[in-house]
């Protein structure tokens, strides 16, 4: 038999006439010279035809060289062997405990507002209601005693709009404040909103209470306006604008913009936002509200953003980059890189729990009564976890396994996917698209920073 | 070869974890769900970090 020479999945490219390789499951980045590229390019060949290949190439070089760039290649996993197939497997193997250390209430399952993409339909995830406190110390009290080794727990106050019932926050606060002290553990609190029900006493709260908050916000009143209003038509704006103010002056919000067909332009909706006083910008696109055409051009703009966030290292404006989320979290990976077999943490180390206390892998599932995996009584069913942990590895994703952005990517969100794709692991062919595009320009911008000595490596 | 990112420079074998990120960063595979915390199987150490 015949001993073929096999890469991993992979891209080659050239940036400055120099040859790079991003390989597909680990991120990782090589600058590659002439006779090791000659020999990537040539895998899926015998091991005698390469080298016969390497000579007719480099008639100069001893043929023993390419015997030491193979070695090369296979020790920094760009070469398909053993050892790297046994890790790869074993990651894939290795399912959780189902003990996530993170619950996401679904505290009120109605909105104030009409945002026109709702996932969860008004707020109501097909299930109108409040949440009985009652529910929200059960799912505490089990979050937080899922797990001894952990010396750490999240809650998430989450909806439709949490703060249409803010004493059950401050009640189920302190109840998961008792609960820790009492398991000697750390808990951390977060909250979803769209800032229009704050008050000064609120804000006030959750800066004492170290909330992280997450406001959801489009751009600016124009943009904003047209996705995002009350039920009498009014936008929503100028209320979440001014009920933040304290929040806004600390610089204590992380915005979450959605996007949609009503405007692509990302950088426009960062000029609008990032003076008002924010710690982070992050844009995730509405799938569902948006076209071929759409796509094409937030791709430009995510084009256009890499440039401008290129431009403010290259003028050293560090807290504009930090604030620039939907920029740095790309080049973030890119220049960590890693292998990641998962989207997310979905199931893993996260849940949501409804009104009814029902436990999803997360809070977008809520309304999919097929992916419910327990409740806060009989607890997370342990097979039902696994086997959507599966579903979500790249390696069972057959379109995307053999990917050059495989860890990168990793399928996307298998909520989106199961909209757009019927199937929780097939990725949308948008989204798809988008990433290798838009990842692709941010690497060779990335390497052309590394090659002028902006950043290192 | 020449190693251009921290993977490349472990061998392209590293695994990813969350121990050191910032909870005030909204996480970006978390979509909405606020911090790294919630999800371990992600990435750190920001890129920006470096720019200090």
């Amino acid at each position: 038999m015949e001993n073929i020479v096999k890469a991993y999945p992979h891209k080659m490219f050239v940036c400055d006439e120099k040859k790079y390789i991003f390989m597909g499951y680990g991120s990782a980045i090589y600058e590659l010279d002439n006779m090791e590229s000659l020999i990537v390019e040539n895998t899926g060949k015998s091991l005698e035809e390469i080298k016969k290949i390497f000579e007719e190439n480099f008639p100069d070089t001893d043929s023993s060289r390419a015997d030491d760039i193979i070695n090369e290649l296979t020790n920094n996993n760009i070469l398909v062997n053993e050892k790297t197939e046994k890790l790869y497997s074993d990651i894939s193997n290795n399912l959780s405990e189902a003990k996530p250390n993170s619950v996401t209430l679904m505290l009120c399952q109605e909105c104030n507002l009409r945002c026109k993409y709702c996932y969860a339909e008004k707020g109501e995830y097909k299930n109108p209601g409040i949440m009985p406190e009652e529910i929200g110390r059960k799912a505490i009290e089990y979050i937080a005693g899922l797990d001894e080794n952990r010396d750490r727990f999240d809650v998430i106050m989450f909806g439709g709009e949490p703060l249409m019932d803010f004493n059950k926050i401050k009640n189920l606060v302190e109840y998961a404040k008792k609960v820790a002290k009492e398991k000697n553990k750390k808990v951390g609190f977060s909250i979803t909103t769209n800032g229009t029900l704050l008050t000064k006493e609120i804000e006030e709260y959750l800066i004492k209470e170290k909330f992280n908050i997450t406001l959801s916000l489009d751009g600016g009143k124009e943009v904003n306006d047209k996705n995002r209003f009350f039920p009498n038509g009014q936008g929503a704006y100028e209320s979440t604008i001014k009920k933040t103010e304290l929040l806004r002056k600390n610089k204590l919000i992380g915005i979450r913009g959605t996007v949609t067909s009503v405007g692509t332009d990302l950088l426009e909706r960062w000029n609008d936002l990032k003076d008002i006083g924010v710690a982070n910008v992050n844009f995730s696109q509405s799938v569902n509200m948006m076209d071929d055409a759409d796509f094409e051009a937030l791709t430009e703009s995510f084009k256009k953003s890499i440039d401008y966030y290129c431009q403010m290292i290259r003028e050293k404006k560090t807290s504009e980059i930090k604030a620039m989320g939907f920029v740095s979290k790309i080049f973030d990976k890119i220049k960590n890189g890693g292998i990641r077999m998962k989207n997310c943490g979905a199931a893993n180390n996260m849940i949501a729990v409804d009104k009814d206390g029902n436990i999803y892998p997360c809070h977008r599932l809520v309304a999919q009564p097929d992916f419910s995996i327990g409740d806060i009584y009989s607890g997370i069913d342990v097979d039902k976890c696994h086997d959507l942990e599966k579903r979500m590895l790249i390696s069972n994703y057959e379109k995307c396994k053999d990917c050059w952005l495989a860890s990168f990517c990793a399928g996307g969100c298998i909520q989106e996917n199961l909209l757009m794709s019927g199937e929780t692991n097939t990725a949308y062919y948008n989204n798809c698209k988008l990433m290798k595009t838009v990842t692709q320009y941010a690497v060779e911008k990335y390497i052309e920073m590394l090659n002028e000595g902006v950043i290192s490596a | 070869m020449k190693a251009i990112n921290e993977s490349a420079k472990v061998n392209n074998d590293i695994t990813c974890g969350c121990t050191k990120c910032d909870p005030k960063d909204v996480c970006f595979f978390c979509d909405v769900r606020d911090h790294c915390n919630t999800c371990d199987s992600e990435w750190c150490a920001p890129f920006v970090g470096d720019l200090d």
